[in-house]
């Protein structure tokens, strides 16, 4: 079960502008950090989507 | 002396049954010979590799154990584990090494085991036999079904299920299963990303405890079940590594790279191939980052990833000089893990 999502930012090497790429996701009972990637075909990404279609929210960085 | 027989057509003369030359077995179209390689569309049917550990105590979500197989639980408590052949016996053929064993300890009615083979056109309107060898220990599942189920993806059309067989039952002993349907065309359907077609070998409909331990499963095109099809070990590695990498170092150190800015670090993830789709990656509970001597765990946040070479880059929370730092190192010697999930 998903506890929290948290978006992440990568710096474009050509405008220096930061852009979305993907999540930090953490699992209940879990300190173990995974980096979900924006791509339709990774199947947490899908998890991702199904948990904000649930009615939860993804955080920005602090 | 040589000789020659010259015809023009053979055909089968038992109905149902093919035409066998020299042990190598022609029917409905295909050619099924023993020892020919690359007919088994499952991968690690023979349960020969474990990167994820060799046991496992799970309760409802999904969780992978043997590489490439899904244990759902739903509500169920369950244990998944290797088991071991004792060597030369010869219940099972082709002596193979291990076994997935579950143990079922708390009651569900959805509890299944599932392998999802990439693409769902796999097999797509052609005859398909599924084998499997299965048996219980001390409690036994009431009955249990088998299914294969075409997914279409993200965005796709909604499954559709065939099913195989319902109300089969285990003993103690050894037993092959030996299945066979024709799948629906995916004609007129829509694809989207991660389609795949799932063999869901066991689904225990019963909201009971039970235990079931399965080997040797094969999923091949045509009619007939023929034997086992045995690969290297290495090429077996190679073919679940598409799916899912973990890696112990042996050593402290995790990612070589260098500073991008004074708050991203980029470095490569050493990756053994091209994986599925860009990878979930994590660096294990223990990873630090190497801030002039001192650790800071919450500062590492990985930020982007590729799925070719393992090119990422990740972003770091504590300010730093351009250049000083040179790799992620874990608290523990010899204990720098990482882990890149492309399962569908």
């Amino acid at each position: 079960m998903i506890e929290s999502v948290t978006k992440t930012y990568v710096e474009n090497e050509e405008t220096q502008e930061l852009e979305h790429s993907g999540f930090t996701l953490l699992y209940v009972g879990s300190s173990e950090k995974w980096f979900i990637p924006k791509d339709e075909g990774n199947r947490h990404y899908q998890e991702v989507l199904q948990w904000v279609a649930d009615g939860n929210t993804i955080s920005e960085p602090s | 002396m040589s000789s020659e027989i010259k015809v023009d057509t053979i055909s089968e003369k038992t109905s149902a049954n093919g035409v066998t030359i020299d042990g190598v077995l022609i029917k409905d179209g295909s050619i099924n010979a023993n020892g020919t390689g690359r007919k088994n569309y499952i991968i690690n049917g023979n349960f020969d590799i474990w990167q994820r550990g060799t046991s496992l105590t799970g309760g409802g979500a999904l969780n992978f154990l043997a590489d490439r197989w899904q244990f759902e639980g739903s509500g169920a408590i369950y244990n998944l584990s290797q088991g071991t052949f004792t060597v030369g016996q010869t219940d099972v053929p082709n002596n193979p090494k291990y076994y997935l064993d579950i143990t079922v300890t708390s009651a569900d009615d959805l509890s299944r085991l599932e392998q999802n083979i990439e693409e769902v056109s796999t097999l797509s309107g052609e005859n398909v036999t599924v084998s499997f060898w299965a048996k219980y220990t001390t409690n036994a599942p009431t009955n249990f079904n088998t299914y294969l189920i075409q997914k279409f993806g993200s965005g796709g059309s909604a499954d559709v299920t065939t099913t195989l067989a319902t109300g089969q039952t285990l003993t103690t002993s050894w037993q092959k299963f030996t299945l066979t349907t024709t799948l629906p065309s995916i004609s007129g359907k829509t694809v989207g990303a991660g389609s795949s077609l799932m063999l869901r070998p066991f689904w225990n409909p019963n909201n009971e405890t039970y235990d079931v331990q399965i080997a040797q499963v094969q999923v091949e095109k045509g009619s007939v079940a023929t034997d086992f099809e045995v690969r290297p070990i290495g090429e077996e590695l190679d073919l679940c590594q598409r799916y899912y990498q973990y890696a112990n170092t042996g050593s402290r150190y995790v990612i070589n790279g260098a500073l991008q800015s004074t708050t991203e670090f980029r470095g490569l993830i050493p990756s053994t191939t091209t994986m599925r789709t860009t990878p979930t990656v994590s660096l294990g509970t223990s990873q630090v980052l190497v801030n002039n001597g001192g650790y800071d765990n919450d500062g590492v946040t990985i930020s982007s990833v590729s799925n070719t070479v393992g090119g990422i880059a990740v972003t770091i929370a504590t300010a730093a000089t351009s250049g000083s730092f040179q790799n992620f190192q874990s608290a523990s010697l010899r204990a720098a893990t990482y882990e890149l999930d492309a399962e569908l």
